[in-house]
């Protein structure tokens, strides 16, 4: 019998969608490049610059770690770019050079390859990161603190902040309108509303993210924020502010999707989604954090193999 | 496959950007302007957010009336913020130490200087109390 090896089978997740990785991250990148783009216009260069040491960092990162492992190269995959470009875009304009190599470092490095690399790793790479810096250096990850210098032409307080300490009446000055064109502060590349879903369409339409995630997970916002909302108006903010405000769209279409840390079948995919929607709102409403959407991503990656249990019986029986 | 070619064109491209990420650092760094937009004042009970230019041209808040110092001839960048007097702690040594190092004891007793959060303290809540606009309770202030 030959030993040759005919069929090499890996374990999920795996579905075909007629394109291949490159074509996914690169896909990503450009989705993302409006909500960048808005960014760097409002916060001018120093925001250019995170952006590019982001992207730049994460890329040599990567390539030192395929160096160092004595794997093949895999940074024309775009990966590694797609990930530097979404720390950037998660992190204020004003944030030091050296909290930026770190936080990328930490991304590429703790938060990728040390679990083997793209497709092993059971977190999403950018958020492990963030709440690394978020507990380690709180005072760079606050935007109120972060943004002082900057003249803007709307409310500068942190919308998520706001609403949490002061209630409803207090974001009443935040229309829909001017969240989605990024009337907000936030990350360089999370305020702009409309260039984070035209992203997120564009992501659905071509297939590169499950709609079944990013959507259960807005609706999970959604109805949670509704619940808190009519049991006490005065004190919680309406569901429509909380879609558009902090790293919700950012989260529902960027971080959710995640190839290797969500599910890859439909029914636990709803629930993966809806359940993070939950729990961002839980945390933002009665935890301790403004903005709740990295940890609920974190958690339901954890339960992420569990909820993969659900899935189709086999046919037949066991002889 | 991935081509050896392709990787030198990738990380050609992640050296510059990389370059060019240092260069924005360096060439455009962060300035606190002269005159400061907002003052965070960060707390254990929850970091307050001073909105510095918006009591000025917004609210029409002499700066004057709340940087107490003794001449009215002071040009605007030479008045001293808030902790250039009144230490971050209280009760710990100063420049000046007491009031009438500056203020004319006609106007201030010749107490020890106050530290920067009674101060503050003091000088916000009294002036939002006289004019009945603006936080007074803590958690009005006080975001956490």
């Amino acid at each position: 019998m030959s030993s040759k090896k005919m069929f090499i089978v890996s374990h999920a997740p795996f579905w075909h969608n007629r394109s291949n990785i490159p074509e996914r991250c690169y896909g990503m990148i450009w989705a993302a490049m409006p909500a960048v783009a808005l960014g760097i216009v409002q916060y001018g260069l120093p925001a250019a610059g995170v952006v590019f040491l982001a992207v730049g960092t994460a890329i040599l990162a990567e390539w030192l770690m395929n160096r160092l492992t004595k794997r093949t190269a895999t940074i024309t995959d775009g990966n590694a770019a797609l990930l530097g470009l979404l720390f950037a875009m998660l992190i204020p304009a004003t944030t030091p050079w050296w909290v930026v190599m770190v936080g990328t470092l930490l991304t590429v490095v703790i938060g990728l390859h040390v679990f083997g690399g793209m497709g092993a790793n059971p977190f999403h790479p950018v958020a492990v990161s963030m709440m690394m810096l978020t507990v380690s250096w709180p005072a760079f990850m606050d935007f109120n603190a972060a943004l002082v210098n900057y003249e803007l032409s709307f409310n500068a307080v942190f919308p998520l902040s706001l609403s949490k300490n002061l209630g409803t009446a207090a974001v009443a000055g935040f229309t829909p309108l001017d969240l989605l064109l990024g009337q907000q502060t936030g990350g360089i590349g999370s305020t702009f509303g409309l260039g984070l879903i035209g992203g997120g369409l564009y992501l659905m339409a071509k297939r590169y993210i499950r709609w079944e995630i990013s959507l259960s997970f807005l609706a999970g916002i959604y109805m949670t924020a509704l619940v808190f909302h009519m049991a006490a108006p005065d004190q919680y903010a309406g569901p429509l502010f909380h879609l558009l405000t902090g790293y919700t769209l950012v989260g529902a279409f960027f971080l959710l999707p995640d190839n290797a840390s969500s599910p890859v079948n439909p029914i636990p995919m709803l629930i993966y989604g809806a359940g993070a929607g939950f729990l961002a709102m839980l945390i933002r409403n009665i935890g301790s954090y403004h903005d709740g959407v990295l940890l609920a991503v974190l958690l339901m990656n954890l339960v992420n193999p569990l909820l993969d249990k659900i899935r189709p019986k086999a046919l037949g029986k066991v002889a | 496959m991935t081509s050896e070619k392709d990787v030198k064109l990738v990380l050609s491209v992640a050296v510059v950007l990389f370059i060019v990420g240092v260069l924005c650092y360096a060439a455009f760094p962060i300035k606190s302007p002269k005159i400061p937009n907002r003052i965070q004042y960060r707390s254990a009970t929850g970091h307050a957010l001073f909105e510095h230019i918006e009591h000025n041209t917004g609210y029409d808040v002499e700066c004057l009336e709340c940087h107490h110092h003794h001449a009215e001839d002071l040009e605007d960048e030479e008045l001293l913020a808030c902790g250039a007097c009144h230490p971050q702690e209280a009760g710990k040594a100063s420049d000046p130490e007491v009031c009438n190092e500056c203020h004319d004891e006609e106007y201030y007793e010749d107490t020890e200087m106050m530290g920067r959060m009674d101060a503050t303290h003091n000088q916000c809540k009294t002036c939002h109390a006289g004019i009945g606009a603006g936080p007074i309770e803590c958690a009005e202030c006080h975001l956490l």
